[in-house]
């Protein structure tokens, strides 16, 4: 079923999408991503992430103004759909509902 | 801040590929990140960076899209193309039988020609690595006067007068080619290894020359500077002594011949493409003046050529080519002052340095790569490509037959306003996909092709699958053959009017006579072509067989010989004869300098004086014990055999021999003196002409005389107890020789190997014409298969006013039974031509009855008659209802 199933990667774009608010175009999603998950991420995989995102219609875009700062480009400014907000709502319930089930057990003699 | 703009270059490529509508985003964030990596790595790095990024975003959501909606002038092209081949697939896939006899006959044609564009390529490859060639000559020997000929090596003196005189000369190399058994040095004992056969005798001088090696340890200089230095190719050094560490090997003994002790000096590798220069073992020069091998090389002597004995010279840079020339003829100046034999001139010449792998005359070198035979190369590239346009011909005649039942499709697409241009690329991309799945087909076809014909193909020689020219020669051939074979059937097909087209009526219209007739030469042509292929292999056929069963005048059956190694005792070899002749099976034993007939020759001039006139011969020598001429089989018919004696020394002479001393019968010519400077012969007998040379050659003057210390030994066996016999032999030979490997040599082997070079060809047409017949066979059955379908109404009506299945059959074949005849016409005299040309090149030639030229025309008849008449009886013979029921 397409567009219900987020993958791990896919998931923090949209978390970063989210938490960039009304900012939130590839560069500054790639700069939110590096600071926050300290990982390597090349611009080209969130191009990637935010057009199929898109795609799917977990995120909604518009153009942003020019600015001299891209060479008079304008930027994609993205925000969350519903159906976006709806997944990651799904994903991080499924998460923690997984995670209750976990018998305390199972994390004893771990150390 | 101060922005820098990236990179241009990288940008241009992106915006290739980049579609429109994410252009600008894209553009802009690759610009954002361009500038921050310049302020955290430099301008530098960043560059590099930005042109992975663009790299990286060749993704599917920066790519243009092939939609509708984005349609510019490539993607309509783009749409077209996929267009035509998809109509050109289902085409194809419709008309399975023509497809597969287009393709197949394609495939065929191409392999061919890629195999020979392979050998070719091969043989063009040979030493190309070597530095400076065009000022490097190989100086050789010609002799004129009573004899004539050549020989690829020289003299000692003449490379050291040249050194001596000529400052025009930048290295003057001599080097010797050798072939010695190495013994090494292995635990507490020696062990013989097997012969090396690429030994050279050579100083600095032949690295400047072949400047084909690394040295992993030495130099030229140093390691064959002085006595007992050998310097070894690596993998040599490891066939002696095992893996070791380079300079372990430095140092170590090799025992060439039982007594030339070497130490290795240097090790080398070798570099670069093919090479016919693929010694092994170099034996420092110095080594030959306290050897057994300055006898072999007598120094400082004008008078021994020898072909192992190489002379290349380079000339210094930026001097005129006929700097040669001056110094060839001062050479040879020199040459003819020091000459002591009259009559007799040794002048030198030189051999382009290029030429040196294509000279079958002269040949590379002693035990070295068989040069390419250029001229033989020649008539396989002619070949190849008659039968590439046989295959193609055979395209173009399909497809212009088939012309009716594309003409409806024409004309639609000309009624629905499509151009004449876009038709014609219509038919080329069938065409091209055709030819496109013929050389798919072709490639695994040569490759196994090369294989079956391993004879004819260059030891080495592979597809070369991992190299660009190859497969750029595969596209270009692509290229061509679609264009060639597309271009006629594409311009007719696409001229028809769309009014006439679409009522297909072409057949009846003037157009359609005009194609037919294109037809027709095209099919006279490939028959022409096929019948003077038949012809001229079967005329080969008869020649080598007529050489093969010609009496010779000597027993070649039954009868091998056995060379003794030259470096044993003669002791040794009496004790192998006396055993040997106690084997029941052996019927006599001969010792002799060589049988009848043998590869290598010997000659010398002999003189007869009578009265005041002297008649000066160039004769062929043999000669043996006592037993020579009856273990072989030679007729005497005059005199009698010659004694085993030193002292008087009898000869034996044939018949042409006798003739021309001017002896009117044999008889005369016993008691007659020869002499060659101090050697004195007395005519004992005369023997009947014998055919000691290939039947290519006239009969030439012999003599043969008593012989001593002989190596070869001739042993006649039973017929029907050889292998029994070799085996006993072989057993005998152990216990005298248990180094060397005993070779029996057949007689009958021999004489059959003086006509390998024919059979060869002979194998290589027979091949051909089968080729040629096959394609043409089937261009000839798709071409019928159409025939009778446009022919179906007519055989119909013909069927019900009464005429029999024969008759029909008839009138449908008689039009290709004339063609065949016409063809017929044409060939002969073209075969005849050929035939002659070829049959010039043998002395004793077997004449080529008419019925051969008929059989040629008879043959492609019956073949054509085959290929044509099971098609046309099955429609002839066919209801009349099935043909004439729909209209």
């Amino acid at each position: 079923m397409k567009g219900t199933n987020l993958g791990e990667f896919e998931e923090l774009v949209l978390l970063t999408v989210g938490i960039l608010y009304d900012n939130a175009y590839s560069v500054a999603i790639q700069h939110e991503l590096n600071r926050q998950t300290n990982r390597k991420v090349t611009i080209s995989s969130v191009h990637a992430a935010v057009y199929r995102l898109e795609e799917k219609g977990l995120l909604n875009s518009r153009m942003g103004e020019m600015t001299s700062e891209r060479g008079g480009k304008r930027k994609r400014l993205f925000t969350i759909s519903k159906a976006g907000k709806e997944a990651l709502e799904t994903a991080s319930e499924l998460r923690n509902k997984m995670r209750n089930q976990i018998p305390e057990i199972a994390f004893q003699n771990l150390g | 801040m101060n922005k820098k703009d990236p990179p241009k270059l990288p940008l241009k490529v992106f915006k290739l590929y980049c579609s429109e509508e994410r252009l600008e985003e894209l553009e802009g964030d690759l610009f954002e990140v361009f500038n921050e990596l310049v302020e955290q790595k430099g301008l530098m790095q960043a560059q590099l960076i930005y042109w992975w990024l663009v790299v990286r975003s060749f993704r599917s959501y920066a790519l243009k899209r092939t939609k509708m909606k984005n349609q510019g002038h490539i993607s309509s092209l783009m749409m077209f193309l996929r267009h035509n081949l998809k109509v050109a697939w289902r085409n194809l896939w419709k008309y399975k039988t023509t497809t597969a006899i287009n393709v197949f006959g394609l495939a065929v044609g191409i392999s061919g020609f890629l195999a020979i564009y392979s050998i070719t390529t091969y043989e063009f490859s040979f030493d190309n690595h070597i530095p400076d060639q065009d000022r490097i000559y190989r100086i050789y020997t010609e002799f004129k006067g009573v004899y004539t000929g050549r020989n690829r090596g020289s003299s000692t003196a003449m490379p050291s007068f040249l050194r001596g005189t000529y400052s025009q000369l930048e290295t003057v190399a001599v080097f010797y080619n050798w072939g010695a058994r190495p013994k090494i040095l292995k635990g507490s004992g020696y062990s013989v290894l097997e012969k090396s056969r690429d030994v050279i005798i050579a100083d600095s001088s032949y690295f400047e020359i072949a400047d084909q090696y690394t040295w992993l340890y030495g130099s030229p200089e140093e390691s064959l500077r002085d006595p007992g230095q050998v310097v070894l190719l690596k993998e040599q050094a490891e066939k002696y002594f095992s893996a070791l560490p380079i300079a372990d090997y430095i140092g170590r003994k090799v025992i060439y011949q039982d007594s030339l002790e070497v130490f290795v000096s240097g090790i080398l590798e070798q570099f670069g493409g093919n090479s016919d220069f693929v010694f092994t073992d170099f034996i420092s020069t110095k080594t030959m003046e306290g050897s057994f091998l300055k006898n072999q090389f007598p120094q400082d002597d004008w008078g021994s050529v020898n072909s192992s004995i190489q002379t290349f010279i380079k000339l210094k840079p930026e001097l005129a080519d006929s700097e040669i020339d001056s110094i060839i003829s001062g050479l040879n100046r020199k040459a003819a002052s020091m000459e002591t034999t009259p009559g007799w001139v040794t002048s030198y010449n030189y051999q382009p340095f290029s030429e040196l792998h294509f000279n079958t005359t002269l040949s590379i070198f002693d035990n070295g790569n068989t040069p390419a035979d250029l001229p033989a190369l020649k008539v396989m590239i002619g070949i190849s490509l008659a039968l590439l346009i046989i295959a193609i011909f055979n395209f173009i005649n399909l497809e212009s037959a088939q012309a009716a039942t594309k003409s409806k499709e024409v004309g639609l697409r000309k009624v629905l306003g499509s151009t004449r241009r876009l038709l014609i690329g219509r038919f080329l991309s069938e065409s091209t996909l055709l030819t496109l799945m013929a050389v798919l087909i072709s490639i695994p076809l040569t490759y196994s092709g090369l294989r079956y014909f391993s004879e004819f193909v260059p030891s080495g020689l592979s597809l070369q699958f991992n190299q660009l020219s190859f497969w750029a020669f595969v596209f270009a051939l692509l290229v061509v053959v679609s264009l060639l074979a597309g271009l006629y059937p594409a311009f007719v097909i696409s001229s028809f009017s769309p009014a006439v087209a679409i009522k297909s009526k072409l057949f009846s219209s003037s157009k359609g006579q005009k194609g037919s007739i294109v037809r027709k030469l095209l099919i006279s042509f490939q028959f022409i072509f096929s019948q003077v292929l038949i012809v001229a292999t079967i005329a080969m056929l008869i020649q080598i067989s007529f050489m093969l069963n010609k009496d010779l005048g000597f027993t070649e059956e039954g009868i091998i010989t056995i060379e003794t190694p030259w470096y044993e005792s003669f002791e040794n070899q009496e004790l192998f004869v006396q055993e040997i002749s106690s084997i029941p099976s052996i019927s006599d034993i001969s010792l002799h300098g060589s049988p009848p007939a043998s590869r290598g020759w010997a000659t010398s001039i002999m003189n007869y004086r009578k009265d005041s006139t002297e008649v000066s011969l160039t004769v062929h020598r043999k000669g043996g014990d006592e037993n020579y001429i009856s273990l072989f089989g030679l007729e005497l018919i005059a005199g009698r055999n010659y004694r085993e004696s030193n002292e008087s020394r009898e000869a034996l002479i044939n018949r042409y021999y006798s003739s021309q001393l001017g002896f009117e019968t044999p008889n005369e010519a016993i008691g007659a003196e020869l002499s060659n400077g101090d050697d004195k012969f007395i005519v004992v007998g005369v023997l009947e002409d014998f055919f000691f040379q290939p039947l290519r050659v006239a009969m030439e003057p012999i003599m043969v005389a008593y012989r001593a210390e002989n190596r070869d030994i001739g042993i006649k066996m039973h017929t029907g107890e050889v292998q029994k016999t070799i085996a006993q032999l072989s057993e005998k030979w152990e216990a005298i020789y248990p180094e060397e490997n005993m070779q029996a040599i057949f007689l009958d082997e021999t004489v059959e190997n003086f006509y390998r070079n024919e059979k060869k060809t002979s194998r290589i047409a027979s091949a051909a014409t089968a080729i040629a017949i096959f394609i043409s066979c089937l261009g000839l059955f798709g071409l019928i298969s159409f025939v009778i379908l446009q022919r179906s109404k007519e055989v119909g009506v013909r069927k019900v006013l009464g005429a029999s299945s024969f008759q029909i059959s008839s009138i449908i074949s008689r039009e290709f039974l004339i063609l065949i005849a016409i063809s017929f016409v044409v060939a002969t005299p073209i075969s005849y031509y050929y035939i002659s040309d070829w049959m010039e090149s043998f002395e004793y030639r077997t004449p080529i009855a008419w019925w051969v030229y008929l059989a040629g025309g008879l043959a492609s008849m019956v073949i054509a008659l085959i290929t044509v008449g099971t098609k046309v009886w099955k429609a002839a013979s066919a209801n009349p209802v099935e043909s004439l029921k729909y209209e």
